[in-house]
């Protein structure tokens, strides 16, 4: 029972260090919509991991119930044709929540398609590396004063 | 390559910070990670940040960078003192860096002094003769003096050397371009779209020089490249679905003399009036009010 325990402290541990350090950063910038996105994705992928660690228990103590039920059976002589209802059930649960749990703990698909908005290429980088600055805009320097 | 979400995120930051929204450094990443030529928005946001001491120490090992990006932006806007004094603070934190120096022969470059330019990059690559960076700033003084010929010579040097650069291969194709030796510049994109077929940049500038070359097996295979850029944008593309059309009209009129077999192989009339259709669609959605000119356009190249 502790087992199962320490995946939850572990969410939570994690989740007050990440409330520290957004704390820690600027006041001044407002917080924009990637850091929002950002701690969402986190909160979802802990809850990713936990359900993941559980899906996992859940199949093994399904396997260690099932290894009991053939040394009953070798016991009482008879043969084995499929495990008991109860323990089909808990693997149909576990394959489910381990399922679930590797869908959501990776994080965002990434696009396949090349059409794709993510993969459309609108225009090519402007080769910086041959800039050249004789051109027309040096008669227009905009006024920046440095300060140190 | 830039992509559609990428050109999105981008207008929304520009748009934020510029109305006085913060974002400024996620401004600044994004256009060092696409290697846009933004310089008058990177100076004044960029020497906003340095200028404020509490913002430049928030950056931590990043400072330097941003100096580096200022500095370069500065130069391309013309404003030679910022320039010389962020290289300034370069140097103090990192002396005798190949980094530096080069930062410092691109400031001669920009003042105008290409003599003493070419010296500093000719000592630079005595230390090191495979600093790819250095080799290009050599095209570049070339280019900017007016002589596109030595330009083309020092480029073709360089890419026997590293033949993998494909901003090399497109300024060079630029290069031919500009001096009108149109079969260079398509060998120059040839190669581009064999090392990446699946840009459809490359097709669709390939597509473009063929179409000038003309004669009519060129016409034919600049509407398989059209074709093909269509394809890889999902037809989002109106540059290539215009080609399409224009090259439909332009080999009627060359085929107009042929018998009529010929004639059958290379027309593709379901292709020109699904272009013409889309093409139109499009201007329906985007820009109504010009939906007029561009269907007498399509009517006057179908004859």
């Amino acid at each position: 029972m502790p087992f199962l325990l320490t995946p939850l402290i572990v969410v939570f541990y994690s989740n007050s260090i990440l409330g520290g350090e957004i704390s820690q950063r600027e006041n001044s910038d407002r917080e924009s919509n990637f850091e929002k996105k950002r701690k969402r994705e986190l909160l979802k992928m802990n809850l990713g991991f936990v359900v993941g660690v559980f899906g996992i228990l859940i199949l093994s103590h399904a396997a260690y119930s099932t290894i009991q039920y053939r040394g009953l059976l070798k016991i009482m002589e008879e043969e084995f044709s499929r495990p008991p209802m109860n323990v089909v059930l808990e693997l149909i649960i576990g394959v489910a929540l381990c399922l679930w749990a590797a869908l959501t703990l990776p994080g965002k698909f990434l696009s396949i398609h090349p059409d794709s908005d993510e993969n459309r290429a609108v225009s090519l980088p402007d080769n910086s590396e041959f800039m050249i600055f004789n051109h027309r805009g040096r008669l227009f320097p905009p006024q920046i004063d440095m300060k140190f | 390559m830039v992509t559609k979400t990428e050109e999105r995120e981008l207008n929304q930051l520009e748009i934020q910070v510029e109305n006085g929204g913060g974002g400024a450094w996620e401004y600044l990443c994004l256009v060092r990670k696409l290697k846009l030529r933004r310089s008058e928005e990177v100076l004044k946001h960029g020497s906003s940040i340095l200028n404020d001491p509490r913002k430049r120490s928030a950056l931590g090992p990043d400072e330097w960078t941003l100096y580096e990006q200022v500095a370069i932006a500065a130069m391309d806007c013309q404003c030679l003192d910022v320039a010389q004094k962020c290289i300034k603070v370069l140097q103090k934190k990192f002396p005798g860096s190949k980094r530096v120096g080069r930062l410092e022969a691109l400031l001669l470059e920009s003042k105008g002094l290409w003599g003493e330019a070419e010296e500093a990059y000719s000592s630079l690559l005595e230390d090191n003769p495979l600093d790819q960076a250095i080799h290009k700033r050599r095209v570049a003084i070339s280019k900017a003096l007016g002589k596109p010929s030595i330009a083309i010579e020092l480029l073709n040097k360089y890419l026997e050397l590293f033949m993998a650069d494909h901003d090399a291969w497109r300024e060079l194709a630029e290069l031919y371009l500009s001096l009108q030796m149109y079969k260079q510049a398509a060998f120059c994109y040839e190669e581009l779209i064999l090392s990446q077929p699946n840009v459809p940049l490359y097709h669709l500038a390939y597509a473009d020089v063929l179409y000038t070359i003309g004669g009519i097996e060129n016409l034919i295979s600049a509407r398989k490249y059209y074709a093909a850029t269509i394809d890889l944008t999902g037809g989002k593309n109106t540059r290539a679905l215009l080609g399409i059309c224009l090259c439909a009209s332009a080999i009627a009129q060359l085929s107009k003399g042929r018998n009529k077999e010929d004639k059958d192989a290379t027309a593709a009339p379901e292709l020109h009036s699904l272009a013409a259709a889309a093409v139109e669609n499009e201007y329906k959605q985007k820009v109504p009010a010009k939906l007029q000119l561009i269907s007498s356009v399509l009517r006057s190249l179908k004859i």
